[in-house]
């Protein structure tokens, strides 16, 4: 018990001090930004506490707490998605964002499983280097937001895809029971409450999703995404204000899942590493072709930290420390972007 | 209403169906089904003036080991690692509600309150529980001296009561008038004292040789020491540092159970003192502990739902005669010391036609000096047991009734 709870308070310590988002600045030409994003420095105290948690066993203890907050940041992804938001948009241009989106995903998904011949690591190659990442909102002042989101949509679909490919349709339909069951619950619970109530609702919510996703092998990332959609588009006051809490959650707990991935480490497979770098620059490639005012590059996206927690059990620990490095590289990294203020 | 109604059908529909059908759920999903469940009874329960604490309560013995089993022992362990942090969490609200500004303008009154209630309440139920025994030897024949010791920790343990659920109650019927925040203040000053008696006591039948009273000493003012410490801290976090008040409020909350357990030291008391340094001495205090607010009715679901769960239903069973005996005689007393009090201080019959029924409720302190006496002296095993009975029935009975007696309070001195 206090071994635990000393680890909680080990990282719990650090989120407090976190900065938040992204840290940047520029160099002397203004053409040139060094970008480090701070939250990284989780993954090497997950790797420095490794040893320890194994050693106490408590391994499963994290995992049980990452799969839940992949579920919350699963369903916080879902919540942003509300039909008066989307419907500002010109259809054309969300039709040709989820088509460019798509082919980007299924070509690297592709690609990936003629490589590895790994369908797991294939799916988790493709939403790694083929979703885009939130730096991109960040770093344009929100011009792009309508392609981030609707990238973001098409690759929950992708991973629901995916993750359904060899289902019956039996287990499809139990998968839609169980998106719609638990959105109806959470309507039904919601109701009209205060906003403090509504937190309890969500968390309730996300626990019951995440333990009944567990419990039946399914994947909570996305079935919590899609929970979280319909939940949005339902009537009950406060909407904004669970909103802004999820979002205000969101740094912690993605910190939170770079310390368990850290706790994971070990030696990189070489090959995976010439592997996943060579992925990184075709999705550079390819991402031009939804946000073509990014000159050079743009860091693996953060879904992939979602997917790959969600999975850790299926992906082997020397090719997960392989995509830290590759993930790591792309978040210190010096970039040739415009800069538009 | 029928919103509530609904969900809880669906929750109990869930819960029956693993049950019936024997599957074995996780934690995460029957910790969802717990919150959810509680909540929802909660709400239902507010709907029909009873108190929201008891419908958490009711849901956690539902689905405990004395329920439909749904959280067994073996999860319920895993819950403790909650169970203390929220309790700690709770302990900072205690520790709020003691300003010094306000307590300034009663202390006369405290201290009058406080020192009748301690003295008459301790004495009146020592010799009761002294007769009692004679009468009814419920633990076998003992000697004279082991029946007087039986007797003055029934004495001791009539004394201890549950500020938490006060706090709890004080938020749900938004009763801050004068007479329920006294009543606040004169459960956690009682509790203290309480304590430091018991430590003395304990100290005397251990005898000093052994270092018992420095021991126990030191559980209470070692506990100062550090609640002055972490509470010296966090003035200092929240003049330089600020940020992610909530998330620092986790870790210090998760600090304090830790370091209160590896120095012997009581959380509780810890916790009491951090929020007391922070309220008085701090001009942040107010906006950090308002953030405990924000959180406050989750963390009150899930301290109450899982002491519904550990809630030993088996002990009451065996016991419940010597237990309602004791908490009949125990409320009369206090009804009676307080209007004693009252009339001395000279106050309006507040405090003891309606305020009574906040001494009832035992808490964790209870336990945990039944626990200390059992440890120490297994012929006195059968205490735990007594003890538990008491704590299980006044968790029942008292928040339901000092509910309506505080919005009677409420109703009442706010006309004045």
């Amino acid at each position: 018990m206090i071994t635990k709870l000393s680890l909680l308070i080990s990282f719990i310590l650090f989120l407090s001090f976190l900065e938040n988002r992204f840290k940047y600045f520029w160099v002397k030409d203004r053409r040139i930004l060094f970008l480090l994003r701070t939250k990284i420095h989780f993954i090497f105290i997950g790797f420095l506490l490794s040893a320890f948690v194994f050693r106490e066993g408590l391994f499963p203890f994290f995992r049980d707490i990452s799969y839940t907050i992949v579920t919350l940041l699963g369903f916080t992804f879902g919540f942003q998605l509300r039909e008066k938001f989307i419907k500002r948009f010109v259809f054309s241009s969300i039709l040709g964002t989820l088509i460019k989106s798509a082919a980007i995903l299924v070509v690297i998904y592709f690609l990936a499983l003629l490589l590895t011949g790994d369908s797991v690591l294939a799916a988790f190659t493709a939403v790694a280097f083929g979703s885009v990442s939130y730096f991109l909102i960040f770093i344009t002042k929100n011009r792009f937001i309508p392609d981030y989101i609707f990238n973001l949509l098409t690759t929950f679909l992708f991973i629901f895809a995916v993750e359904n490919l060899n289902s019956s349709i039996l287990d499809i339909a139990i998968t839609l029971m169980i998106i719609f069951g638990f959105s109806f619950l959470f309507f039904f619970l919601a109701g009209r409450r205060k906003n403090v109530e509504l937190y309890i609702v969500v968390i309730a919510v996300i626990l019951l999703v995440s333990g009944f996703t567990k419990q039946l092998g399914l994947a909570g990332l996305s079935i919590s995404f899609f929970i979280g959609m319909i939940a949005t588009n339902m009537e009950f006051p406060s909407k904004k204000a669970i909103e802004n809490t999820l979002i205000e959650m969101e740094t912690p707990l993605f910190a939170f899942l770079l310390f368990s991935l850290g706790l994971v480490i070990t030696m990189p497979d070489p090959l995976m590493l010439g592997f996943f770098f060579g992925m990184w620059i075709l999705g550079i490639l390819l991402g031009k072709l939804i946000h073509i005012d990014l000159r050079n590059h743009i860091p693996v996206s953060q879904i992939s930290i979602l997917f790959l927690t969600g999975s850790i059990m299926e992906i082997s620990r020397p090719v997960i420390t392989s995509f830290l490095i590759t993930y790591t590289i792309s978040n210190i990294a010096v970039l040739g972007v415009k800069r538009n203020d | 209403m029928i919103r509530e109604i609904i969900g809880l059908v669906i929750i109990i529909s869930i819960n029956l169906y693993i049950h019936l059908a024997g599957i074995e759920m996780n934690l995460l999903f029957d910790l969802g089904l717990l919150i959810s469940g509680a909540f929802l009874l909660g709400e239902l329960f507010h709907r029909i003036k009873l108190p929201k604490v008891s419908g958490y309560l009711i849901v956690g013995i539902l689905m405990g080991p004395f329920g439909s089993n749904a959280i067994d022992i073996r999860m319920a362990e895993d819950l403790q690692f909650i169970d203390m942090i929220t309790l700690t969490i709770i302990a900072f609200i205690v520790g709020r509600e003691l300003s010094i500004k306000r307590l300034k303008k009663d202390i006369k009154a405290i201290f009058i309150y406080t020192s009748t209630v301690i003295i008459v309440t301790f004495i009146a139920i020592t010799l009761f529980s002294f007769w009692l025994y004679q009468v009814n030897p419920f633990m076998g024949p003992q000697s004279f001296r082991n029946t007087l010791i039986i007797a003055m920790i029934f004495g001791f343990m009539a004394l201890a009561k549950s500020p938490l659920t006060t706090v709890a109650l004080l938020k749900e019927t938004g009763a801050y008038t004068r007479t329920p925040l006294l009543i606040l203040s004169i459960t956690v000053l009682k509790d203290i004292i309480v304590l430091i008696c018991f430590a003395a006591f304990m100290a005397l039948l251990k005898g000093s040789g052994n270092g018992g009273m420095a021991k126990t000493s030191w559980e209470i003012f070692g506990s100062f020491l550090i609640g002055g410490g972490a509470g010296a801290l966090s003035l200092l976090y929240l003049k330089f540092i600020r940020r992610q008040k909530l998330l620092m409020l986790l870790v210090l909350a998760i600090l304090i159970t830790i370091i209160s357990k590896a120095l012997h030291v009581d959380n509780l008391l810890v916790a009491i003192t951090v929020g007391f340094i922070i309220e008085n001495f701090s001009d942040l205090g107010e906006e950090f502990l308002d953030d405990i607010e924000k959180i406050a009715t989750f963390i009150y679901i899930l301290f109450f739902a899982i002491r519904g769960i550990n809630l030993d239903l088996n002990a009451v069973r065996n016991t419940w005669l010597i237990a309602v005996i004791l908490i009949v005689m125990r409320t009369i007393i206090t009804y009676y010391t307080l209007m004693v009090a009252s009339k001395i201080q000279k106050d309006p019959p507040n405090i003891y036609k309606y305020g009574w029924s906040g001494f009832i409720n035992q808490s964790g302190v209870t336990l945990a000096m039944a626990l200390i006496i059992s440890n120490t002296f297994p012929q006195f095993d059968a205490l735990v047991a007594i003890c538990i009975s008491m704590i299980v029935i006044t968790d029942i009975v008292a928040p339901p009734i000092f509910k309506r007696h505080l919005l009677k309070i409420k109703k009442l001195e706010e006309e004045i």
